[in-house]
């Protein structure tokens, strides 16, 4: 009997320490400690703002505002590189569809799609009492702008897109098919800039400057006009923008390329990047990962910067924007000007070797380059004129102007231009940023010359002397097309898909390989170089393989990157 | 004190005996037998002792006692596993003490089959026995390299050569495409990857091969399980061993480059083609003073490999211990890299009446340095001209003076070496098994165990001011200020199990019941921080408060639960129907509640034909058909996966001040449906023993599906997700989206032969084929890319794996080069093609084929192009003794996989490749070799060109060892065993793979075959010394 009773007493003890050792199912419940979930976000108006800043982060990845738009640079006619530098595939149009940049852009693209997407779906659905005052439309206006931005360039990079605008709710939405320039505008781009035109405000106080505004919107959808070939809607926008009196060309113009004076009057649309903010994380990082932490700087200064100042000088201008800029004349009236004999405009753009002034605080004479063919770098990003080298860890606080006001005096001439031939309206607009410029405008040429001015896009050098043309809406175009914006715009990003939408690829091409062959048998083996380039011991062969491989349906856009083919089943439906 | 009361006990008999004889009574009938029996001059406790053919029965107890009544002339049965089986005639005695021979036959060798053991003979599954004294044939720090070759279907290959990098092991093929291996248990305890023991820690290591052995672990079995056994004491004498070995390790191939005259030339003739020329002179007029070799700069050959271990162990009944102190240390062939280990191990054993208790305790420290990141790629990259890293001058403090032509990517080089990259790991295991028998046959088992793996890593990037020939400070190239990162990662597993076993017999009916409640949580604590030095900072002070500046430090908890229950019944009938049955329910933490468990049952049955009456074949010792079926789980993915977050560091700066404002946002998407994946295991295996247990032959055939396998499924780049400088940290999903086969043979043999009395001799060999195949994607018909092959160039390097339905997983599909072009008619023809997405061609590049014919060459056109999963291995064996001396040698082969050589790749699209001297110009238009283009992308040199993939099959000599043991030194000097060896590893490597080395394990699955750059996988000479004492 008693051992019996021990043998229970032995059981009973064992079962209690078996099944006794806890609940089970809260001993499964695990919640993750590291972040919090969509259940508990999208309540305040606090918690939209944090998203749409997100959205706006998107705007710092280096493809899309940072160093490695370098690529992008030396597409067209601006800038050629060396063959050892990555943009040669650029250059040479042997990109392929694995190449960085065509998957950068692509992915950096659509992360910024993802996030406005977010913020405009949750702030559509989201209860309005959660929103102080117009709170929630401006949010949602912003949310739409950026979205609207990203498609622009997506649109214009990749000839079309996978369209997303909402958050997949199932795995059949993860995949898209492709859709063209077209559709992307018509359904995305036009009605959200026309939502944020209707709902943001002409600007924000100075704790908030770099949101988007109604002239973002607006002159982003004069833009949209303008390459839809739309000539009076996109002058109509313009014209908006102009008379709405909010812009003004900077008096110097080198505040739109430079960390001081960021946010100025002629900018419209700008992406804010920081040198100070997160010491010690490389230029490359934009967002936090398992690995790094994010910054807010960009590697633009590192990329176009010279060689011996710490730089890689990826972009080197081309012979065609180096001479314009020489004979980008100075007005010595003009009151901007002050003996200088380089404009303004190219003393802010690009440093020849016989420059103006002090480079990376050296005169003259005493920085090395300019060698092999290399007749000048690209100061537009660069922090040549107030460090003596650019810093560590690819790092520049740069702010990068995406629309600018100069930019849409320019696109208003273009529209005007064609919507009627207006070539004086146009001229004026011309002539307000080559005013400012310190340049001679093109009326001044004209009062010069018989009313007549010099085609500056054909090489003096080449052919003796600028060709004089009278005014029309032709020559005028041309002027605008090969001269103006590549001179004032150079380096901003426009470059390719001007050419690309004007049509004028090839041309440019065949012009400049043929200068350049002149420029190979003319080559000084002096030494010092000819004038005004003084290029000395090679000419650089920029255009040597594009000029002859050059094929529009191959050329003109970006290929789908091979990881979107290979990932998206949907593409081709 | 138990020593005392076993003398005593035998006295008392002693005394009995003698009383008993002294009386002189002689009964006929029922008398009561008492005894002692031994085995090895040891008590055994748990003898079945029978009255043979009768039920009537009992077991020895705890001091080997027994006692039983019978008939003066009965027959006494003594049984034991591991032991010969002894009949004794009762006799009239009253007293029968016993002694039990071991027995040698592989039938009884006692198995560990998870939650138990079993005699082979018993063993229903598939699984193998490895030893101590074929584990420590391979003196390698890993076990995983250790047993490679020596097991039927267990495919091991090194991940890389990387010193103390665990090898890549693979039961019966693919586990998962979400990686995974195999689930290691050591001692009772379930881990968490693998364990890194020191192989000669260990006493035996079982491995569950079939379904239905490894269900008993339920949802973490699927990819086979690894029981390791280690060391314990036995009762007796002290014993001490000491093994020691020093040795040197050696590179065997690399990469072919060009030196300064031959990349002068190739430089001249890309030039021409682009219609200009070399800028070699003008950045360096020093270019012919130099023809360096970075690549053997980078390494350090005859790098030096020592180990020492001691072991002791001993104890009296009822109480032994073990003790082993190993220390390895392997300094690597590239260099700053290096690897040490210091573990302690020991385990102690005590028993007393019904109460058993034991424990092992390991502390372990393990320092690693890793070379720098793609030293080897860097290493390539280098122009041959330039000045050697061993010949930098120093310009002042921290300050170097960088004699090239390329400053920037020189310093990723010379700047690089100067890092500290130091991980330090310390664990500590222990495991304590207690058991009490609450009845006869019944007992109950608690298992407790906790490990602890702690890791710190200190990277340390000094001060490194890179100054150009002409004196100008070049930022860019440097490292102006000194940078110092830490982390830390605090891995805690706590186990708890109880386990209640009974075991019974009813006449031939043998019953073995087990109840198993297991408890599992991890917590895991990461941490990161950095600082960054100030201007004057000295490169000495490496801590971090001489920091000037904090960088953001990083931070993330987890924490994971198991729970699991388990019901097993084995039975046999006599020793020839053998079943086995179990089923496991497991609940995980890492799903969501709908999704949560999931039961695992398992089933297996043998028949030892043998044992049968009429089966009388001289030939056949042995003969057992065994089969097995079983649904296992497999859960191999970490973190909260079915929990959408919304992420932080997402911000951006507003404002005309910069202010810095936080976002917020939703990065990745999850799929909370997401549950474990499930597989259904069969297998039918044979064992037969030839001529007297000479010839043992098993062979297996095993289907495994794999069923709702949880793939990371990229998603489109499109959805947003894919980051750059963080590519497949968000554009993933979980799915359960894909279905795997994995069908097999597996064949070892093995043949013990002896030729007079001096002449032994073993051959054993192994043979398997795995047939891996993805029978489903869900939908996909092929996706899933990885397997990029250059390690520096991050993610523009194109992928070359993927998973498709109807081929084996991480399969390479690549653009299929069709030569280069040479003549404009080519060129023309190639034009007709829609070439959009590859580099617009030229004449003298590689034209690919238009694989799936739709006038376009995109990634629609990569083909399947093998993989790096062998048709076939083998592994073959032999062991000879003659007198003193022993020699022992290992070879494998592995047939039938391919190797992408990532290292090519770099060569050629960095223009270093000796191959490029005969490159397509229009000086050599009948080349085959593509055109140099200057551009590391260019569609000549991309990533998925199937140029650059090689046949990997390989015969390997794996160990070559020659042992001499001094005679007679017990006599002489007092010590048992002196043995001297000459140990040689990888000595021969027969192959057609023109990399580094063609055994490339990667991560298992998508890296398997790619080599990119790997660390190199050596060959190692050895001398060792072996004392026992």
């Amino acid at each position: 009997m008693k051992t019996i009773q021990n043998k229970i007493l032995k059981l009973s003890l064992l079962a209690i320490l078996i099944f006794s050792s806890c609940s089970e199912s809260t001993y499964l419940e695990e919640q993750n400690p590291n972040a919090i979930t969509p259940d508990t976000f999208w309540k305040s108006e606090q918690q939209f703002n944090a998203a749409l800043i997100a959205a706006y982060s998107a705007l710092q990845f280096q493809s899309v505002s940072g160093g490695l738009l370098q690529h992008e640079f030396v597409l067209g006619d601006i800038a050629g590189t060396e063959s050892w530098y990555r943009p040669n595939a650029f250059r040479n149009l042997t990109f392929n569809d694995g190449i960085y940049h065509v998957t950068n852009k692509w992915d950096e693209l659509y992360i910024g799609i993802f996030r406005a997407n977010q913020v405009i779906e949750y702030s559509q659905e989201a209860d309005p009492s959660i929103f102080s005052g117009n709170s929630q439309k401006e949010i949602e206006g912003q949310a739409r702008f950026l979205r609207a931005f990203f498609y622009f360039q997506l649109a214009h990079t990749y000839g079309g897109g996978v369209i997303h605008d909402r958050v997949a709710t199932s795995e059949e939405e993860f995949e898209k098919p492709f859709s063209s320039i077209d559709e992307i505008t018509s359904s995305i781009i036009i009605p959200d800039l026309e939502f944020a035109m209707n709902n943001l405000p002409q600007s924000w106080d100075a704790r908030n400057v770099g949101r988007a505004t109604w002239g973002a919107a607006t002159s982003l959808l004069g833009k949209v006009q303008l390459f839809n070939e739309n000539w009076n809607e996109a002058a109509l926008l313009f014209k908006d923008v102009i008379d709405s009196g909010i812009y003004s060309l900077t008096t110097n113009i080198e505040d739109n390329f430079w960390h001081t004076n960021e946010f100025n009057e002629e900018s419209i649309f700008e992406v804010n990047y920081s040198f100070d903010i997160a010491p010690g994380v490389p230029g490359a990082a934009v967002d936090d990962n398992s690995f790094e932490s994010g910054g807010e700087a960009t590697t633009m200064a590192t990329a176009v910067g010279q060689l011996n100042f710490g730089a890689f000088n990826t972009v080197l201008p081309s012979y065609n924007l180096h001479e314009m800029l020489v004979y980008d004349e100075v007005d010595p009236d003009n009151p901007i000007n002050d003996d200088n004999l380089e404009s303004r405009r190219m003393s802010s753009t690009i440093v020849p070797s016989n420059f103006e002034g002090l480079y990376y605080n050296l005169p003259q004479g005493e920085p090395r380059g300019w060698g092999f063919g290399q007749s000048a770098y690209v100061k537009k990003h660069s922090n040549w004129y107030h460090l003596e080298a650019e810093p560590p860890l690819s790092k520049s606080g740069i702010n990068f102007r995406h629309i600018r006001y100069a930019d849409v005096l320019l696109m208003y001439a273009e529209a005007v231009l064609n919507a009627n031939n207006d070539f004086a309206t146009a001229i004026q607009y011309i002539d307000m940023v080559r005013s400012r410029a310190g340049v001679y405008t093109l009326q001044q040429y004209m009062d010069m010359n018989a009313g007549m001015f010099p085609q500056f896009h054909v090489s003096k050098q080449v052919n003796g002397d600028h060709p004089m043309v009278t005014p029309s809406k032709e020559t005028v175009l041309t002027h605008l097309q090969r001269v103006e914006r590549a001179i004032e715009l150079c380096f901003e990003g426009h470059r390719w898909k001007d050419l690309v939408r004007w049509g004028i690829v090839q041309e440019v091409f065949t012009d400049l390989r043929a200068d350049e062959i002149w420029r190979q048998n003319n080559l000084d083996t002096s030494g010092g170089g000819l004038e005004p380039l003084f290029i000395v011991e090679r000419i650089r062969p920029d255009f040597v393989i594009a000029a002859e491989n050059y094929n529009p349906s191959q050329h003109n856009y970006f290929p789908i990157p091979n990881g979107e083919v290979q990932t998206n089943g949907k593409l081709n439906d | 004190m138990r020593l005392n009361f076993c003398m005593t006990t035998k006295v008392k008999y002693y005394v009995m005996t003698l009383l008993l004889f002294g009386l002189g009574s002689i009964y006929a009938q029922s008398i009561t037998i008492k005894g002692t029996v031994t085995g090895d001059g040891i008590p055994l406790p748990g003898v079945n002792v029978i009255v043979k053919g009768t039920t009537n029965g009992t077991t020895t107890d705890f001091d080997g006692n027994y006692n039983i009544k019978a008939n003066a002339n009965d027959i006494l049965e003594f049984s034991f596993i591991g032991f010969k089986t002894k009949d004794i005639l009762v006799n009239d005695r009253n007293v029968i003490n016993v002694s039990l021979e071991t027995d040698l036959s592989e039938l009884d060798e006692v198995i560990v089959v998870g939650y138990g053991t079993q005699r082979k003979k018993e063993v229903t599954g598939a699984v193998a026995q490895v030893k101590a004294e074929e584990l420590l044939q391979t003196p390698v720090s890993d076990i995983g390299a250790a047993i490679q070759g020596k097991v039927a279907g267990v495919n091991i290959q090194a991940a890389s050569g990387r010193p103390g990098e665990a090898a890549n092991v693979q039961i019966r093929g693919v586990v998962s495409i979400n990686g995974g291996g195999p689930l290691y248990v050591v001692d009772n305890i379930p881990q968490d990857g693998n364990p890194n023991i020191a192989p000669e820690q260990i006493e035996s290591i079982d491995i569950l091969k079939d379904g239905a052995s490894a269900s008993v672990y339920g949802v973490r079995a699927a990819g086979g399980v690894i029981l390791i056994t280690t060391k314990k004491g036995k009762a007796g004498k002290m014993k001490v061993d000491l093994n020691t070995y020093t040795g040197i390790q050696n590179i065997t191939s690399g990469t072919p480059l060009m030196n300064t005259t031959e990349q002068l030339y190739n430089l001249e003739v890309t030039t021409e083609q682009l219609g200009t020329e070399p800028l070699t002179f003008f950045f360096n007029p020093n270019a012919l003073d130099f023809d360096s070799d970075f690549v053997g700069d980078v390494q350090q050959d005859n790098a030096l490999i020592q180990n020492i271990d001691l072991n002791i162990s001993g104890g009296a009944e009822g109480l032994t211990f073990n003790f082993n102190t190993n220390y390895f240390k392997q300094d690597g062939v590239l260099l700053n890299s290096g690897f040490d280990r210091l573990t302690n191990r020991i385990t102690g054993q005590f028993t007393k009446g019904k109460f058993k208790a034991f424990a092992t305790m390991a502390l372990t420290t393990e320092n690693r340095s890793q070379e720098p990141f793609a030293l080897y790629e860097y290493g390539i990259g280098q122009t041959p001209w330039s000045r050697p890293l061993s010949d930098i001058p120093s310009v002042g403090e921290n300050s170097f003076e960088l004699d090239v032509d390329n400053e920037i990517f020189y310093g990723f080089l010379s700047r690089q070496l100067e890092n500290v990259d130091d991980r330090e790991v310390k664990s500590n295991n222990i495991a304590l098994n207690l058991e009490y028998e609450i009845l006869e046959g019944l007992k109950y088992k608690l298992n407790i165990g906790r490990n602890e793996w702690n890791f710190f890593r200190k990277f340390f990037q000094p001060q490194y001011l890179a100054f150009s020939r002409t004196g100008v400070y070049n930022a860019t190239a440097s490292t102006p200020n000194a940078r110092l990162q830490e982390s830390y990662i605090f891995n805690k597993r706590e186990t708890i199990e109880h386990i209640l076993s009974y075991q019974k017999s009813l006449g031939k009916h043998n019953f073995n019941l087990l109840g198993v409640a297991s408890y599992e949580r991890q917590t895991n604590r990461n941490i990161g921080v950095a600082v960054q030095f100030g201007d004057d900072a000295s490169n000495d002070i490496q801590v971090l408060s001489a920091g000037a500046e904090g960088i953001r430090p990083t931070g993330t908890n987890f924490r994971r639960t198991l729970t699991g229950k388990l019901a097993r019944l084995q039975y046999n009938y006599d020793g020839k129907y053998l079943l086995s049955a179990s089923v496991r329910h497991d609940g995980s933490s890492l799903f969501t509640e709908e999704n949560r468990y999931g039961t695992f049952p398992g089933f297996s049955a043998g028949w030892n034909v043998h044992e049968e009456n009429w089966f009388n074949v001289g030939a056949i010792s042995s003969l057992k058909i065994r089969g097995s079926w079983a649904e296992l789980g497999f859960q191999g993915i970490g973190g909260y996966p079915a929990i959408a977050v919304i992420n932080a560091g997402v911000n951006y700066p507003l404002g005309t001040e910069e202010d810095l404002n936080f976002g917020l946002i939703q990065r990745q998407y999850v799929n909370e449906g997401i549950q474990w994946e499930t597989q259904v295991s069969k297998n039918i295996g044979i064992d037969i023993a030839l001529f007297n247990n000479k010839l043992n032959i098993t062979a297996d055939l095993y289907e495994n599906n794999k069923q709702d396998m949880l793939i990371d499924q990229p998603l489109p780049r499109s959805t947003g997700t894919a980051q750059p400088r963080a590519i497949g940290e968000f554009n993933t999903v979980l799915v359960n989206a894909g279905d795997m086969t994995n069908k097999g043979i597996e064949i070892s043999a093995a043949y013990k032969g002896q030729i007079g009395s001096d002449f032994k001799f073993d051959l054993s060999g192994t043979f398997t084929k795995n047939i891996n195949e993805v029978t489903n994607l869900n939908g996909i018909e092929r996706g899933f890319a990885n397997g990029r092959p250059v390690t520096s160039r991050g993610q523009n390097t194109e992928f070359t794996t993927f998973l498709a339905v109807g081929h084996e997983a991480g399969a390479f599909f690549l653009f299929q080069n069709d030569g280069v072009i040479k003549t404009q008619e080519e060129l023309d023809e190639y034009n007709q093609l829609d070439l959009a997405s590859v580099s617009t061609p030229q004449l003298g590049d590689m034209r690919y084929k238009d694989v799936n014919n739709d006038g376009k060459i995109d990634d629609n056109d990569r083909a399947y192009s093998g993989s790096g999963q062998p048709e076939f291995e083998a592994g073959l064996n032999l062991n000879l003794n003659y007198k003193n001396w022993d020699l022992a040698v290992q070879s494998y082969l592995s047939y039938g996989a391919e190797v992408y050589n990532g290292a090519k790749l770099y060569a050629y699209s960095g223009g270093r490749h000796r191959d490029l001297i005969n490159m397509w110009s229009p000086q050599n238009p009948n080349s085959d070799i593509p055109t140099f283009r200057q551009n590391a992308f260019h569609s000549n040199v991309r990533a998925a060109s199937d140029f650059f993939l090689e046949d990997g099959t390989y015969l390997r000599i794996r160990t070559l060892s020659i042992g001499y043991t001094i005679p007679n030194t017990k006599e002489d000097i007092g010590i048992d065993k002196i043995r001297v060896y000459l140990n040689s590893l990888n000595p021969f490597t027969f192959t057609n793979y023109t990399g580094y080395d063609p055994e490339v394990g990667g991560d298992g699955l998508f890296f398997r075959g790619v080599d990119a750059g790997s660390y190199p996988v050596t060959r190692q000479f050895m001398l060792g010394a072996q004392l026992s004492f």
